[in-house]
């Protein structure tokens, strides 16, 4: 490849190379070939000429205003830290405020965080891992299952009318208790394990007139020596507060001597099944309260009641009284409750 | 940062956004900047770590070059034959990265060399931005007024 010189046998650049090197020709950062090619461009380029005026204008009116000098409080701003914080303490002048005025709102600043502190802070996980943890456990009652044994027939079937009135036992450690809650009297009593448990009978009507209660009542048990031939009546003392007049229905009491109470019990027995008498209690009819004493909480069809009395007549006299008793029974229905005993030689 | 370079970034923000506290702000914030920088890196010479501070807090400016410009100083003394508002419709109509390379090269006295490694731009970038630049601002000078789109 061969490259064709002018005339002048000088190598020569064209405008485009001229021009881009303008720039470097007016720093004299070119090498010395190209800064002589370039000036030679210049001479017979009024464009490159003009545009090396421009260069020198603009340069000179740098110069110029290059010459502005800061004060010396502008350098000294300049060299301190520019944040945020440091800004709004400069543009609030807060080291030129009253110095109460700076203590008190320095003071509410540290209340604020020592409130926040507190409110944010658990205390209650804090006290208790200063404490020891689970050793402040205390421990009220522990039961196991296998330790507990299901009652077994009367003591676990709820009888549609729970036995009531048993008269106190002689010898048994038994108590009745009646605790006056917010809805209902709920009798209790606990006796040896030997004696079959007594059910607690709940009394609705009662509900109104017990709201108030707190009190306890206990039944008033009577003993078997103190009873005479005659039947005694036994009343069951309802709880303070309560008016007769809220007991809709009635208990027949009654209390028989016989001889021979083994043999005559359950004959006695039979015959209250056979004239309809069903158990009204938690107990059997003729359940063995002692040796001498046989019980029997029955219902019995009213249409039956004078033939019950006319057999009890034959075994002795035994007189029934009735009493006011909140159970209600269906009608044609009485409860009795008969206490046969051994009579005395 | 010693005096000299604190007064020429000074010096920089001030012809760039003509506004004592924009330039004050500015500047502070680029010798903070530089300071971090030349702690963090020990091979940056101190004219890189001048164009790359003040080419990030440039960055983040929201406003036109010289939005705000005031007619009045308080800090600052320019000579009397100097006309600010040719520089104020050189800094409005010519694009930023010539301005900003111009006033480099120009007031912080950065050699190109050193604007093109701050910047990891090419050296013939630079000096083809200065170009324009300068030829821009002597246009202007020499028919001010007239739109010198080059």
């Amino acid at each position: 490849m061969s490259f064709e010189y002018s005339k002048y046998k000088k190598r020569q650049i064209t405008s485009f190379f001229g021009q881009g090197h303008l720039f470097d020709f007016y720093e004299k950062k070119l090498d010395p070939e190209r800064e002589a090619l370039v000036e030679d461009f210049v001479k017979f380029s009024r464009d490159a000429q003009l545009e090396l005026e421009t260069f020198k204008m603009g340069d000179d009116y740098l110069n110029l205003i290059r010459q502005a000098v800061p004060s010396d409080q502008f350098l000294q701003e300049a060299k301190k830290p520019n944040s945020y914080f440091y800004q709004l303490i400069q543009k609030s002048q807060y080291p030129y405020w009253p110095s109460g005025v700076r203590w008190g709102l320095e003071s509410v600043v540290v209340i604020a965080f020592i409130v926040i502190a507190i409110t944010i802070l658990p205390w209650n996980k804090i006290l208790y891992l200063s404490q020891g943890g689970l050793g402040r456990e205390i421990l009220l009652v522990e039961l196991k299952k296998s330790d507990m044994q299901p009652l077994t027939g009367a003591e676990t079937s709820v009888p549609d009318f729970q036995d009531e009135d048993l008269e106190k036992p002689e010898g048994l450690a038994a108590s009745n208790v009646i605790v006056a809650s917010e809805n209902k009297i709920q009798e209790k009593e606990t006796i040896s394990k030997n004696e079959p448990t007594a059910k607690t009978q709940s009394v609705s009507q009662v509900v109104g007139a017990l709201e108030s209660a707190s009190e306890e009542s206990v039944l008033a048990v009577v003993p078997a020596q103190s009873v005479a031939s005659k039947s005694v009546e036994v009343k069951a003392k309802l709880p303070k507060g309560i008016p007769e007049v809220i007991a809709g229905g009635y208990l027949y009491r009654g209390t028989l001597f016989v001889s021979g109470l083994a043999s005559t019990s359950p004959k006695i027995t039979e015959r209250i099944e056979s004239l309809g008498g069903r158990k009204a209690g938690e107990v059997a009819l003729g359940w063995s309260r002692s040796p001498s004493s046989r019980y029997y909480h029955f219902t019995i069809p009213d249409a039956k009641y004078a033939d019950l009395m006319s057999f009890m007549d034959q075994f002795g006299q035994l007189k029934i009284s009735r009493e006011k008793h909140p159970r209600v029974m269906p009608d044609g229905i009485l409860r009795l409750i008969v206490t046969v005993e051994e009579a005395p030689q | 940062m010693n005096d000299d370079e604190v007064r020429r970034i000074s010096q920089f923000f001030f012809l760039l956004l003509l506004n004592e506290r924009r330039a004050l702000s500015s500047a502070s914030k680029a010798v903070q900047k530089a300071e971090i920088l030349l702690k963090k890196n020990q091979n940056l010479s101190r004219d890189q770590a001048v164009v790359i501070a003040t080419s990030e807090v440039c960055s983040g400016f929201s406003f036109q070059l010289a939005e705000n410009f005031q007619s009045r100083f308080q800090n600052w003394r320019f000579p009397e034959t100097a006309d600010l508002n040719t520089w104020k419709d050189y800094l409005t109509h010519q694009r930023r990265e010539e301005v900003l390379c111009l006033l480099w090269y120009r007031v912080l006295k950065v050699s190109d060399l050193d604007i093109a490694t701050a910047l990891n731009i090419q050296i013939g970038t630079v000096r083809f931005r200065l170009a324009k630049a300068l030829k821009g601002l002597g246009l202007r000078i020499h028919e001010p007024g007239k739109s010198h789109e080059l």
